[in-house]
Parts: structure tokens; sequence; C-alpha cells
């Protein structure tokens, strides 16, 4: 019974170690005032499709982003627009000069996207996995 | 002229995908400048068409400036200038205003714009010269005639998003227009007003990210008393639907359009089909068929306008850095060199295009 319990902790565990690799390839950040502490993929999506342009409290929503040949952009691509960089660069080019509106703001590096989330309400952004994102920030969950 | 056009192509060549959106004090803070440079050579073998020459020439580019002004979330201006060079074809001023108007968001789902307005058209009449959306130089130009539709409205737009954004689920943007135009006209410098426009068109985002599809209409009453003395107005009505596939290798696109210009001028008609395939992340592969034709129900005449096969290949140094080498066959009636007749034998050409294309 101890060497099942053992055994199926090690699969556990072990799944479990596979299974992170989008949620430690980066990390979704924003700002203290801002409420969910939890967005689905389709919301994030929305944020930064600029889709969603408030917060449930009317604050503006203001997400930034990496720049676009940062890996980290690329995985939260595949992961969050279920696309390439490539497309939605296509995507904002269609957008953009309809004039129908402007994609997040690029910022040159993770610790630029942490200042601008840790500066400005309603701001949301993410970084690398493995990027400390001390103080004035909130981690947000990533959820299917 | 020339010299800043190449100024410009430069600046977007190396600007292009490094442009960050700095962070400035006040109200610059709220101003994005965007723009595009697409420069190309091109060469027709048998007759000029598209403006492309026998002897070939580098006279052939689009370039484009936008500024924004957001002033707040719920107000905004937009003025984009627009330089072109088709060769042989007739060329408007050295910069032109392409369009400005103001916009009022309502709501994150209602917005209202008043001005001269990209008109909303299938896949690529609101965005024709952001060439990085195109796999070549432009888009089918038999279904983005500016004979039988125009780039921009003068009036107002409302437009709405319904459903819940985002992948996974259908959605759907709607925009709806009333306002005037100008259309060209075969052989003739004047334009026809286009007065009282009215028209709407519908994307419906399937769930399936990158798979949308869309239509519309509008109407209108062309005047094209000062080109032929007639004094009469006609009823213009046309039609649109148009698929888009954007999936991981696989770019699918096609679109038709018809236009019915009443007994004595005809119906214009007009598809064209397009895929692509990603080789590699940086190379890929195209293909597009476009065919053109216009009946005159009082003649009874068949005129066919245009079918042209075209073979693409871009390499794209990054996604707002590409390259592009395109082939096509021509048979129709759009030679540059002879009046436009619809009763002419349509004639062949091979044209070919190399071009290079930065936006940021």
């Amino acid at each position: 019974m101890l060497s099942q319990l053992v055994l199926a902790t090690a699969i556990f565990l072990a799944a479990d170690a596979l299974r992170p690799q989008t949620a430690v390839a980066f990390r979704v950040i924003a700002h203290p005032s801002v409420q969910p502490s939890s967005l689905s993929r389709a919301q994030l999506s929305a944020i930064f499709m600029r889709r969603t342009r408030s917060w449930a409290d009317g604050t503006e929503v203001r997400p930034v982003e990496p720049p676009s040949r940062a890996k980290v952009r690329e995985e939260f691509s595949h992961a969050v627009h279920g696309k390439s960089v490539a497309y939605v660069t296509r995507y904002w080019h269609r957008v953009i000069f309809a004039g129908r509106g402007v994609p997040p703001e690029e910022l040159p590096s993770d610790a630029a996207v942490l200042e601008y989330v840790r500066t400005h309400r309603g701001a949301i952004g993410y970084i690398h996995g493995a990027t400390p994102w001390g103080e004035g920030v909130k981690p947000l969950t990533v959820t299917p | 002229m020339r010299f800043l056009a190449g100024v410009a192509t430069v600046a977007c060549l190396f600007g292009g995908g490094a442009a960050y959106a700095q962070t400035v004090p006040g109200w610059m803070s709220k101003v994005s400048i965007h723009g595009y440079a697409s420069q190309a050579y091109a060469v027709s073998e048998d007759h000029p068409i598209f403006g492309i020459p026998t002897d070939g020439t580098a006279e052939y580019r689009d370039l484009a400036l936008q500024f924004r002004y957001d002033a707040n979330r719920r107000n905004a201006v937009v003025v984009q200038f627009r330089h072109e060079r088709f060769g042989l074809r007739r060329t408007e001023d050295d910069v032109q205003l392409a369009w400005a108007f103001y916009q009022r968001n309502v709501s994150d789902r209602l917005s209202l714009k008043a001005g001269r307005i990209p008109l909303p058209l299938g896949i690529f009449n609101e965005a024709a010269g952001a060439a990085t959306t195109s796999p070549f130089f432009q888009p089918a130009q038999e279904f983005y005639d500016l004979h039988y539709t125009s780039r921009t409205v003068d009036g107002v737009m409302g437009s709405a998003s319904l459903g819940r954004p985002g992948p996974g689920a259908w959605s759907f943007d709607v925009d709806a227009y009333f306002g005037r135009w100008a259309l060209d006209q075969w052989d003739l410098e004047q334009r026809a007003d286009a007065r009282g426009a009215w028209g709407a068109q519908v994307w419906a985002n399937t769930p399936w990210p990158g798979v949308r599809i869309g239509g519309g209409a509008y109407r209108c009453k062309v005047d094209p008393t000062d080109a032929y003395g007639y004094g009469e107005d006609y009823d213009y009505a046309a039609l649109h639907a148009s698929i888009d596939a954007d999936l991981d290798r696989w770019r699918l696109a096609t679109e038709v359009f018809t236009g019915n210009l009443g007994e004595e001028y005809g119906r214009y008609r007009t598809w064209y089909g397009q895929v692509g395939f990603d080789v590699t992340p940086k190379l890929s592969v195209h293909a597009r068929g476009t065919l053109a034709r216009v009946e005159t129900p009082g003649s009874g005449h068949h005129a066919r306008v245009s079918d042209d096969l075209g073979l693409a290949v871009n390499y794209a140094v990054h996604p707002s850095l590409l390259f592009k080498v395109e082939g096509h066959t021509n048979e129709g009636l759009l030679r540059d060199d002879l009046p436009r007749n619809l009763y002419a034998e349509p004639t062949k050409t091979r044209y070919w295009i190399a071009s290079v294309v930065a936006s940021f």
C-alpha cells in the first residue's frame, strides 16, 4: 500500500514537474489596484488584443508587453492567444493601419514591465517566469 | 520629394520592429506614431499593366505615416498620410491625406467616428497599403478596384462588438456607415461623385482562433454628369463576402464582390482565392487566383476584365520586415497602353514584382 502511495505521489510530482511549462514560462502581473486574482486565457487574450478596455470597477486596463523578439512573448502568445507572434503582429498591422487602435505598449525588458505595472493604476503585464517580481505588483493566476 | 520618400523608407526599414512606444511625459505619451514603407521593382513582359512598364520601374512604392492622439479613453483623433507611386499609373500629389477622423468611444463595445474614415470592406480595404498584412505587393487589385469601390467614406460610422471577446467563442464586429465618396471612371480623369452612400459590414469571429467570416453591402447614388454629360444619376448597389483563415502554417483568404451599376453600365463581378503555407517560420509561399467580369445587360456583352494568377515567395526577417518576390500571368483588359475598352479582345502578359516592406 505504501509503495503504491509512493509510486502515485512520484507520478503526480513528475506530471506536475512537466505540466508547469506554460505556468513558469511567464508570470502575469498587475497593479495592486486590480481586483481579480485570476484570469482565464480568454480574458487575458481579450485584454492583450485590447478588446477589453476596462476592469469591472471601471478602471482603464493598461496592458504592457515585452518586446516582440523576447522569447516570453512567443510563449505567452501561443499559450494565451493560441497563435504565433507573427500572427499577432499581422493582426495589429491590420488594426493599426485601419485606424482602429494600437497594440499594448512594448517595453524593452522585464524590469521596465515591472516598473510600469508597479506605477500605473490598472496596469497588467507579463514577465519571464523566473524573474522575481518583488514588492508593489500583484501576481495573477491564469486559468484555462 | 523622392529624397523624402527615400528617407522615410530607410527610416522604416531600420525602425521596423525595433520601435518601442517611448515613455514620455505629458501629452506626448498620448500620441502614437506608426508607419509602413513598401518599395518595389516591377517589370511587365508584353504590355504595361497596373502601372508596370515593359522596361521596368523602381517608381513603385507605397508609404504611410499615421499619427494617433488618444486624448483619453473616450476620445481619439487619427490622421494618416500616404505617398504612392505605381509606375505609369496616374499619380496623385506627392503626399496625400489618406484619411482623418475623430473617434468617440461610447463604451468598450461601441464607438462612433466622423470625418474621412477607412471604408470597412473585406479583408484588406481599410489597411490596403499595409503590405505586411498581404503576402503580395498589393491585395487583389480587381477586388479593391477604385472604379467600383472606395478606400474611404466621408461621413459617419458606428462600430459595435458583440459576444464574448477572446478565443473559443463566437463574437461579431459590426460597422455601419453613411456618407459619400468618389469613384474612378474608365478613360476619364474626372471621378464620379457617389452620394448618399450607406452600408454595413459584419465580421463573425469563429471559436477557432484566426478564422473569421464576413459580409457587407452598400448603396449609393452615382453622379457621372460632369464626365459623360448624361445628366442622370444612377443607383449603385454592391455586395461583398469574405472568408479569412490565418492558421498555424496555412493562410487562406477568399472574397467575392459584385457591384450593380444598372442596365447601362452593367454589373461588375470579381472573386479571388489566396492560399499560403509557411515552409519555415521565416519562409512562406503563396498563390492567388483572381477573376473579374463585367456584364452589360443592355448589350448582352460579357467582358473578361481580368484573369490573374500569381505566385509569391515571402521571407520575413521579422514579422515587421518582409522581402517578397512574385510573378503573375494576366489576361484581360487592364493594359495601360491602350484606352480601356470593354469590347476589346483580352490580351496576355506576365509581370514580376520584387519588394521589401517594413512597418512600425
